[in-house]
């Protein structure tokens, strides 16, 4: 029985390292991964505040977007300067903003990839807010060679480096004021041709 | 009468020398002293806070340290260890006794379930024969106060942050706190959490570029 129970515990440790996660910092501003990663909303308008969640997808070495999944929780944006900037401090719907994010089923300091989305945040996912049509977009993938290694002496968690802004799309598109105007103008001629 | 002229010279002169001194204090230029840093138990990143003039690890730590206390330094981006162990003689001694200088940080851990405080005794560096240098390497370094001194890393410590820069601390959850110096909403740049050591606190700074961390610091007036 001793055996049995030393046997598990010994298993126990050994499948803790094995799934101990890589963690990686999430911080989109140019200053620490090179160039800024900003979400644009459908009009191309740099989105601020909690009208719009962000969230990073994940999965261990070379894995399919369609197999990533979401890791950390959802944060909003920043704004004026930093805007289309993803949040690091404060809250974010309900939770604390964590800008460590561990990274399930990547070794520690592994290879990763990983995707920003951003949708709706009136839709609680991204997947709820594609299917509905609404608001939401996400970014190429992105490779990480290492991730920051949380098993002490571990090394700190690592910057998103490559990462690209993308501009959502779906939900209801504000025409620009130029366009309006021309359509304006172009309703105006079709009614002054048929008066004619 | 030469006596008399003699001793009234020798008792003007002493009492010149007393009110020269009491006029004009003579301060000790040195500033010795000692600062306790606890380890909880598993990982702290620790920093020197005092020259102790020899900085060996035998020397800066005291002989009834646990037994299997690991030190890790970062060499070439890589830890080498050293182990508090006892030797062939069957002498706890530490495997590998580096000298640990003043701003260098290092992790240690603490084998035991109970918190250890370590008490670093020295002298608290000054900068009386210019800026106490601490090179940084564009990257991670692993780092801390060349004093004895908690605060503000850029307002006090005197770290010249720049674009991009981060501080990471280790919270006693063994979770990285993450500073980042970026621009802030009005453009402005800023710490989003200001970084703030404590005394004796090792941290990792990811330096955008190679550059000296300088500190001007005197404890006389």
């Amino acid at each position: 029985m001793f055996k049995k129970i030393l046997a598990l515990v010994v298993l126990a440790s050994v499948s803790t390292v094995a799934f101990a996660q890589g963690t990686v910092s999430f911080n989109t501003a140019i200053g620490t991964i090179g160039t800024d990663a900003k979400v644009l909303d459908p009009n191309g308008v740099a989105v601020i505040g909690l009208a719009y969640m962000a969230q990073l997808y994940a999965g261990p070495g070379t894995t399919a977007e369609s197999a990533l999944v979401a890791v950390g929780n959802p944060v909003g944006f920043k704004a004026g300067f930093n805007a289309g900037i993803v949040q690091n401090t404060g809250t974010a719907f309900g939770s604390a903003v964590d800008a460590v994010v561990e990274l399930p089923a990547a070794t520690p300091g592994g290879p990763v990839t990983l995707q920003l989305r951003a949708w709706d945040s009136a839709y609680p996912t991204y997947a709820a807010a594609f299917t509905a049509g609404a608001a939401s977009g996400k970014s190429p993938l992105l490779a990480l060679a290492i991730t920051g290694n949380p098993i002490l002496p571990g090394t700190p968690p690592v910057d998103l480096v490559g990462l690209t802004g993308f501009t959502m799309t779906g939900g209801v598109v504000v025409p620009e004021p130029t366009s309006i105007a021309l359509m304006l103008l172009g309703g105006a001629a079709l009614l002054i041709r048929r008066r004619k | 009468m030469r006596t008399k002229t003699l001793l009234l010279t020798a008792v003007l002169g002493v009492a010149s020398i007393a009110a020269a001194l009491a006029a004009d204090p003579v301060y000790s230029v040195n500033a010795v002293g000692y600062v306790n840093v606890v380890l909880k138990p598993g990982f702290t990143i620790v920093a020197n806070p005092l020259d102790a003039g020899d900085n060996h690890l035998s020397k800066i730590f005291p002989a009834n340290m646990p037994t299997g206390t690991t030190v890790y330094r970062q060499v070439n981006s890589k830890f080498v260890t050293s182990n508090f162990l006892p030797d062939d003689f069957g002498v706890l001694n530490w495997d590998n006794d580096w000298e640990i200088k003043p701003g260098e940080g290092f992790f240690i851990k603490n084998p035991t379930a109970a918190a250890v405080t370590v008490t670093f005794v020295g002298e608290v560096m000054q900068s009386t024969a210019g800026p106490l240098a601490n090179p940084l390497v564009a990257g991670f370094n692993l780092t801390g106060s060349m004093v004895p001194q908690s605060g503000d890393v850029q307002a006090e410590l005197g770290y010249p942050a720049e674009n991009g820069d981060a501080v990471y601390l280790l919270g006693g959850d063994a979770k990285y706190k993450i500073s980042n110096y970026l621009p802030d909403d009005f453009g402005v740049l800023n710490w989003d959490i200001v970084p703030t050591p404590a005394v004796g606190e090792g941290f990792w700074i990811k330096s955008k570029t190679a550059k000296t961390w300088n500190r001007t610091f005197t404890v006389n007036p």
